[in-house]
């Protein structure tokens, strides 16, 4: 038996993603911004699954508790300083090797260390409780 | 009667902070007096002195004035929210640097993700000491 979907709860979900999506078609096939189009469809496209995947969810595993939402808040309070932690070390980098990174480099390094503290913190509060 | 009125100080309380704020100062001073390097030496050195005053201050307050659950709760909501805030502008300007170089160097990009990160957390943190946390 085939769960029920609940579409209405998940209408912002479908709306936004929808016009992410269209906006991301029109840069890529109008402006043919390329990277920017691609981006932002795959950002649409994700809002759009996370939006069905959650329509097929009961409305009690939905909804985020109160550990939950500790958990969350502790790890993004972790990950910015440890974000703002490697900008201050990069800082003194800069100062005795100025040219050893372009700003592209600098900004997906600065992304990818925090959304990666950011999981790996996540986990370990989830699985190590808030005391 | 000469300590009437003087606050007395709890410094098992911030043995931590006194301990490494203590190794930073000492690091700090060797790079800066050893290896002759006098921006980084003198950064770390001042890093070390601020979390020793740092532990000297929490210290000296009275057990009622120490952070409590309302606080620790507006400071991760506030980082949280900064967080995302600071991630957010990081993907715009990297996809603006990728159709319109900025032509920043290495140090200003730095520099505007610190701003950025400190600033937002600092007015999050404003935002919901006065609004309260629901």
């Amino acid at each position: 038996m085939g769960k029920k979907m609940e579409l209405k709860r998940i209408k912002n979900h479908l709306i936004v993603g929808s016009i992410t999506l269209i906006f991301g078609v029109i840069l890529f096939e109008v402006f043919d911004f390329l990277a920017l189009g691609i981006g932002l469809v795959f950002s649409g496209l994700v809002l759009f699954i996370a939006g069905l995947y959650g329509a097929t969810k009961p409305e009690t595993e939905i909804r985020l508790d109160e550990r939950m939402q500790k958990i969350n808040e502790k790890a993004g309070y972790f990950a910015l300083w440890i974000m703002v932690g490697t900008t201050t070390v990069l800082f003194w980098v800069s100062i005795y090797l100025p040219d050893r990174f372009r700003t592209t480099d600098i900004l997906l390094l600065l992304i990818l260390t925090g959304i990666d503290s950011y999981f790996i913190i996540h986990f370990y509060y989830n699985r190590k409780g808030l005391k | 009667m000469k300590n009437k009125g003087r606050k007395k100080m709890e410094l098992k309380r911030s043995k931590w902070q006194l301990i490494v704020g203590s190794i930073i100062l000492i690091f700090g001073l060797v790079l800066l007096v050893v290896f002759d390097l006098t921006f980084l030496g003198m950064g770390i050195f001042l890093s070390g002195l601020m979390l020793i005053f740092i532990g000297i201050h929490w210290a000296r307050k009275p057990k009622t004035e120490l952070p409590d659950e309302r606080y620790m709760r507006i400071n991760e909501k506030a980082g949280f929210n900064a967080f995302w805030t600071t991630l957010g502008i990081l993907a715009v300007l990297t996809y603006v640097d990728a159709y319109f170089p900025l032509g920043q160097n290495f140090r200003e990009s730095v520099t505007i993700v610190w701003v950025v990160g400190t600033i937002s957390f600092m007015i999050y943190r404003f935002y919901y000491n006065r609004k309260g946390l629901k």
